[in-house]
């Protein structure tokens, strides 16, 4: 499980591991039932606190995301596809809306903002 | 309490050199050791603490599995064993000395005793003094204690009594009475030093 | 773990008021606080070296006694020991005090430091004389480590090395303790697991560092928009930077968010103030 935490985010960290999981469960690098490490050795490994990985497994499983065994670990609980692509999708959703306040910023009328969307699709069609 | 003692024996056994050469001494100045090495316990009771106030020494070793009251007996039983076994190592060196020189009698333990008591008076004084107040305070009292006492035996001292190769019983009661005397100052000082030890904040104390 | 029940010390110039916390066993605590702000105070109160003038200290519910000291490592702010004591010295009393003293981790330790027994302590750098004190608190194995400005002297080459090395320490057992008071904030980024902040005898918090995060935040802007927070802030030019505390705050839009790294929460709480 490869996770990149960056210090230079203002996210708390547990938030960035929280986050950079979810994706790995939603586009199926993280598998149902795998068995992630310990929050020890989570910790070893990306060089922060403990108590940050706690809490990110504390968040992880209070979102139905992964679950433990006493005395075995931490595994990866199986998600439905849609709930897989509710994510992704909001994912996108929240993407647009950041697209849209940037046009805005940069004063790019709607229409100008669509032009720009259907020539990279079309570009990428090609 | 094993600790505590080896902390102590760890300073002390540099002393043993001291011993040896001590006991040659006696053949050459006999009685006239014993002055001299009463200033000398006192000496290395106030050095020893002096020199542990400036390295901060007692943080480390009260840090380790040691109690304030296993530092403070280890302390004053390091000396008193000190003492006594110069006391002990000194008349042994009488003895031989006495032998070599064909003298018809042994030296008087009385006049060890007395020493023995006198010195361990002493250092009860300064042991208190030293462990309990400041180093400076200590110094401005037992300066003053020393003056005073030194006037009044140069008061009181005007017969010269061949003390030294009686054995009157009038010398062993002096002896005896000196020597619990000792004992029981030596006592009281443990007692209120390490009582005050307890409660004090280490390595403050300048 | 270790509490202090409203433990409050007077001395002739400074004061420790009211404290009363647990520092819960198992993890990194860092006590971050300016010079003379009362770390080494805290820590010395709980080494029982100072007594309290009012409330205890209780380590796992009682007085802290011989068989509890022997499962404490320490590392002071300097290397006390009589002048011409050489360390062999030091650790011959060291063995004696510790059951659980471990030659072979002792002689590694020293190799990797470049230690030589043989050389009295007085005459080492300071920053060997540190790494002194580290090799003898660890070889016994302790429980807990109490380490009062362990990194100061030391280059950031080893201080890193030393960070590692503490991380591997706490994570080969089970419910290490480890206690590290220091001013190099840097050295406990992403390793404390809480942060004790004490300032001029006072706890100013004791938080875990995930709420930390959450809560600490530096805010930076024009002058007049962030003064407009009405926090203490700091000021360059234009440009003016301030701590917000998210949990009392909303942060406006128009400021750029950066994170809060512990010496900046230092700074702003202890220092700033406009």
């Amino acid at each position: 499980m490869t996770i990149i935490i960056s210090p230079q985010d203002p996210t708390p960290l547990y938030a960035q591991i929280v986050e950079q999981m979810k994706r790995q469960i939603a586009d199926g690098t993280l598998q149902a039932d795998e068995q992630l490490p310990s929050i020890r050795n989570l910790a070893k490994q990306l060089e922060v606190s403990v108590i940050t990985t706690k809490r990110a497994y504390e968040e992880l499983e209070k979102e139905g995301l992964i679950y433990s065994v006493h005395g075995r670990g931490s595994f990866v609980q199986a998600q439905t596809n849609n709930v897989k692509t509710e994510w992704l999708r909001l994912a996108f959703e929240q993407k647009c809306e950041a697209l849209i306040q940037e046009g805005r910023a940069l004063g790019l009328s709607n229409e100008e903002m669509l032009d720009m969307l259907r020539i990279y699709i079309e570009e990428e069609k090609s | 309490m094993r600790l505590a003692l080896y902390k102590e024996w760890m300073y002390w056994k540099y002393v043993i050199p001291l011993l040896i050469i001590c006991s040659f001494l006696v053949y050459f100045v006999e009685y006239g050791i014993l002055l001299p090495l009463t200033f000398f316990m006192t000496g290395a009771i106030i050095y020893q603490v002096i020199t542990e106030r400036q390295s901060k020494t007692i943080e480390l070793e009260l840090s380790l599995p040691m109690s304030r009251d296993e530092w403070m007996t280890a302390r004053f039983l390091a000396h008193f064993v000190n003492l006594t076994s110069f006391a002990i190592a000194m008349y042994g060196a009488l003895v031989v000395t006495y032998n070599v020189r064909a003298f018809q009698e042994l030296p008087n333990p009385a006049i060890m005793l007395i020493w023995w008591g006198i010195t361990l008076i002493t250092m009860s004084v300064v042991l208190w003094l030293f462990l309990r107040f400041s180093t400076n305070r200590a110094i401005l009292i037992f300066a003053s204690l020393y003056i005073g006492s030194a006037v009044i035996m140069m008061a009181g001292s005007k017969t010269d009594s061949p003390v030294l190769f009686s054995t009157s019983p009038s010398l062993w009661n002096a002896a005896v009475i000196i020597s619990v005397v000792g004992l029981l100052l030596y006592s009281l000082s443990y007692w209120m030093t390490k009582r005050h030890f307890r409660t004090e904040t280490i390595g403050t104390k300048r | 773990m270790i509490e202090f029940q409203e433990v409050s010390l007077q001395f002739k110039h400074f004061q420790m008021k009211n404290i009363s916390l647990t520092i819960p066993k198992g993890y990194v605590i860092g006590c971050i606080g300016r010079n003379g702000s009362g770390k080494t105070t805290f820590i010395k109160t709980m080494m029982d070296l100072y007594r309290p003038t009012t409330g205890q200290v209780l380590w796992n519910g009682a007085l802290l006694d011989q068989q509890q000291k022997e499962k404490i490592g320490f590392i002071y702010d300097d290397f006390h020991h009589w002048k011409n004591t050489k360390l062999k010295a030091v650790r011959k009393l060291y063995e004696r005090a510790y059951p659980t003293w471990q030659p072979q981790l002792y002689t590694q330790l020293l190799d990797a430091y470049g230690l030589n027994e043989r050389q009295a302590i007085h005459q080492l750098s300071k920053g060997t004389r540190m790494k002194a004190q580290i090799a003898l608190a660890l070889s016994h194995e302790p429980d807990v480590l109490i380490m009062d400005e362990p990194t100061s002297g030391l280059d950031p080459v080893f201080r890193r090395t030393f960070i590692h090395q503490l991380r591997d320490w706490m994570a080969a057992r089970e419910n290490r303790t480890l206690l590290f008071s220091t001013h190099i904030t840097s050295d406990l980024e992403q390793f404390a697991d809480y942060i004790l902040c004490i300032d001029q005898g006072n706890v100013r918090f004791f938080l875990p560092t995930d709420e930390l995060e959450e809560r600490f935040v530096l805010v930076k802007g024009p002058v007049d928009a962030v003064r407009a927070l009405g926090v203490p802030m700091e000021s360059h030019n234009n440009q003016a930077t301030a701590l917000i505390d998210r949990t009392i705050m909303v942060i406006p839009e128009n400021l750029y968010i950066e994170r809060a790294r512990l010496e900046d929460v230092l700074y702003f709480l202890t220092e700033v103030s406009e």
